[in-house]
């Protein structure tokens, strides 16, 4: 594994650490208070190379170049820097992150499913700012109301009329779903078909029908806008249904195979909440005196935290073990799926037991670990839940679908 | 060890059953919201002799004989099941009106204790205080982060056990600096940031059994509303868990989530249990008891799982704000530092 000599990916880590530092850290807490999108560092992070569609810009930058990214001679670290740069940013604060980042989720599908047009068309719509002057973003639209972690259920329709297709339906906890310039919505097309029916397109801001619908108030990762979105008689060209071009399309398998590629990122994530909290802690515990001792001092605070390290060192590396087998082009679904969910269950018990070393200093307002504690519980729900990776892990190791 | 209820408890129990859940439940979320208790929830709370209830007769109050813990263990069950905030504020001054009582004099701060307005809140010295003792009276200094039902409060205990510095400190609030300081966890309970620069204490007692008793009986309350907060959460989940389908079932058929559900169930069931014992205990005899210590941590740890899981068993639900585990999620973290960190408790002890 390249991870710990790696020279681009260490340079990368430093990177994403000084932003998260310096840039996220400050704001964070006012964000998380006033549950605001922060737009200014968003503005910060694109002038200093954080993209918000970087898979999309590789795919771009890609084409043609087939030669040069077969050479054996050059790593492969993609998703390896993609991990490493997730821990630290999330560990600046992950409804930060999460908003810097949000827009790749649409920009994945259009750059592994999407034509060259349609490709250039994203990008086109994504430069630039939008009317309030703030950098642009982009929502990928599949979960409803009544479908969260079984997607194969959709209820959303798009018909076809003519050279158009016609949308219906309402999109749930969608990110940047009120303010997305552009939204990668997906559609049942034939309700015969199944789950091989479900189709994806890309719909600019603006179309007629479609309605950006509430923001939630969530209970973390409050720097990322969630919202409905509503699609009334939505009509958009055919040119924007997404792998139109070829002959036999996966269908919802697509959307299954990108929640899987985003999976190490969305551990990684969590990893870097468990050690925000961890060192916010560690430091407490070496600078607060109890009884005549510090409390690191003290063997039950000192085991605690030497257990946190343990449950951290291990998520971080099951991530990157997902994040190398994705480099080497080696199937990493089992992985992923395991990464994925030690490292949620790592950062929701370790951001609890960081709540009780810390004691009431934890309820002061705008406390670090508090934060962290509301905010870790999300990446055990979203990007397919504890139980979900559990069904995956179960059904590729030993071939059942336990019910 | 008796488990059958007396008909008193049983009359109290079912009376604050029905408080809870008519005029407090339908209220939680917007107070949560809007961090502020309705004052006319509050007159109901005293009109059902929550403040009056310890506060002996002579100086207004309605007890005489013994005050029974296990009653106050019972409808803590229903505060902590309606809004664990609210139950805060509702259960505050209790224990400083039985020692007051006790002790004798300070008729003054028990007619307070009588009333919704007036009563008290009890913090713990966790060492970072400084207390100059000075005769019958003391300077204090220091600062409490986030003092809940600060904001509803006249007065402030604080519960010393450090070597040298033993001793229960009450302070008139008005003397402390005092600044808002709601943040996430029981969002209703008017927490309040206290500043203390040399202000002025009276000492009640410096008996360290009696301070200690004291704690405990906070102790079991605050486990008993846990239990009630945890109880709620599970219920939530519970019902949702019964409608919400997915995959072509209620996801409550799925044996992962009913094992979650029932693992909860088995742990409130035994901190009900135990609340209920550490409080028969506080009944039987006067000095400190050993399970309330135990009663705090291990409901604590309860709430602190179920709400947890509820959100889990919600799902993207569960995150959000339009339902109510979210909440229960934040409040949980209350229950187990309330009177210090665990750490803290776990060296006294030792």
């Amino acid at each position: 594994m390249d991870i710990f000599q790696n020279e681009m990916i260490k340079g990368l880590t430093q990177m994403a650490h000084y932003f998260a530092e310096f840039e996220i850290r400050p704001v964070a807490p006012i964000h998380d208070r006033e549950e605001t999108v922060p737009w200014e560092l968003m503005a910060k992070a694109q002038f200093q190379g954080i993209s918000q569609t970087r898979m999309l810009d590789e795919a771009v930058a890609r084409r043609g170049k087939e030669a040069r990214e077969s050479d054996p001679s050059k790593p492969k670290i993609a998703a390896q820097l993609q991990v490493a740069a997730a821990e630290e940013l999330a560990w600046g604060c992950a409804g930060c992150s999460l908003a810097l980042v949000g827009s790749s989720l649409a920009a994945s599908p259009v750059a592994s499913l999407g034509s060259v047009e349609q490709q250039d068309l994203f990008l086109k719509l994504m430069d630039g700012l939008d009317a309030n002057g703030r950098v642009k973003t982009a929502a990928m639209a599949l979960s409803e109301p009544g479908t969260g972690s079984d997607i194969s259920g959709l209820s959303t329709t798009a018909r076809k009329e003519g050279d158009s297709w016609v949308i219906n339906g309402s999109k749930q906890w969608i990110t940047n779903g009120q303010t997305a310039t552009v939204y990668v919505v997906w559609a049942q097309t034939d309700a015969a078909l199944g789950r091989s029916g479900v189709r994806g397109f890309l719909v600019e801001r603006g179309t007629p029908g479609l309605v950006p619908g509430k923001k939630e108030h969530k209970i973390g990762i409050r720097a990322s806008e969630t919202a409905a979105v509503h699609f009334e008689e939505c009509r958009v060209h055919n040119d924007m249904l997404l792998g139109a071009a070829r002959p036999s399309t996966g269908g919802l398998g697509d959307t299954k195979k990108m929640l899987d590629s985003t999976r190490p990122a969305v551990g990684a994530g969590a990893v870097g909440i468990a050690r925000a909290a961890y060192e916010y802690t560690l430091e407490f515990a070496q600078r607060e005196m109890l009884r005549g001792r510090k409390l690191v001092d003290h063997q039950h605070i000192a085991f605690a935290l030497a257990e946190m390290a343990m449950e951290i060192e291990a998520s971080r590396l099951l991530i990157h073990k997902a994040a190398w087998l994705s480099d080497n082009k080696i199937e990493n679904v089992l992985n992923a799926s395991i990464g994925k969910a030690h490292a949620a269950n790592s950062a929701t018990s370790v951001t609890r037991r960081c709540l009780e070393i810390l004691g009431d200093a934890a309820t002061e307002p705008g406390n670090l670990v508090e934060k962290c504690y509301r905010d870790a519980k999300i990446y055990d729900i979203f990007e397919g839940t504890g139980q979900i990776q559990r069904r995956i892990i179960a059904k590729h190791l030993f071939g059942v679908n336990a019910v | 060890m008796q488990f059958e209820f007396t008909q008193d408890e049983a009359l109290i129990a079912e009376t604050f059953r029905r408080f809870a859940d008519r005029n407090l439940r339908p209220a939680t979320a917007d107070a949560d919201r809007e961090a502020k208790i309705p004052a006319a929830l509050l007159a109901q709370g005293a009109e059902l002799g929550l403040y009056a209830d310890a506060v002996p007769e002579r100086a207004g109050g309605y007890l005489e004989g013994a005050y029974s813990h296990r009653s106050r263990a019972l409808r803590g069950l229903s505060l902590g099941w309606a809004c664990p905030a609210m139950g805060e504020v509702f259960e505050r001054g209790v224990e400083l009106a039985l020692l007051l009582g006790e002790v004798g004099g300070f008729d003054d701060v028990l007619a307070d204790l009588a009333t919704s307005e007036g009563s008290a809140v009890l913090v713990r010295n966790d060492g970072r205080l400084g207390i100059l003792p000075d005769g019958d009276s003391a300077m204090v200094l220091g600062f409490f982060p986030a003092v809940f039902g600060a904001a509803f409060s006249k007065w402030l205990a604080i519960a010393s056990l450090e070597p040298g510095a033993e001793g229960l400190y009450l302070i008139s609030l008005a003397d402390c600096g005092r600044s808002s300081a709601v943040a996430e966890t029981w969002r209703a309970a008017g927490a309040e940031r206290i500043e203390l620069g040399g202000t002025k204490a009276r000492i009640v007692t410096r008996d360290t059994d009696r301070i200690t008793r004291m704690l405990d009986e906070a102790k079991v309350s605050l486990a008993a509303r846990a239990i009630g907060a945890a109880r709620a959460a599970i219920e939530f989940a519970e019902a949702y868990a019964a409608d919400r389908v997915q995959f072509n079932q209620p996801i409550g058929q799925f044996e992962s989530l009913r094992e979650l559900i029932d693992t909860n169930r088995v742990s409130i069931e035994a901190g009900e249990a135990l609340v209920l014992r550490a409080a028969a205990e506080l009944d039987s005899k006067s000095g400190p008891v050993t399970l309330a210590s135990m009663a705090q941590r291990f409901c604590a740890d309860v709430i602190r799982k179920s709400a947890v899981d509820a959100v889990q068993i919600y799902g993207g639900y569960g995150y959000v704000n339009e339902y109510p585990v979210e909440k229960l999620m934040r409040d949980a973290t209350a229950f187990a530092v309330r009177f210090g960190s665990e750490s803290f408790e776990r060296v006294r002890r030792g």
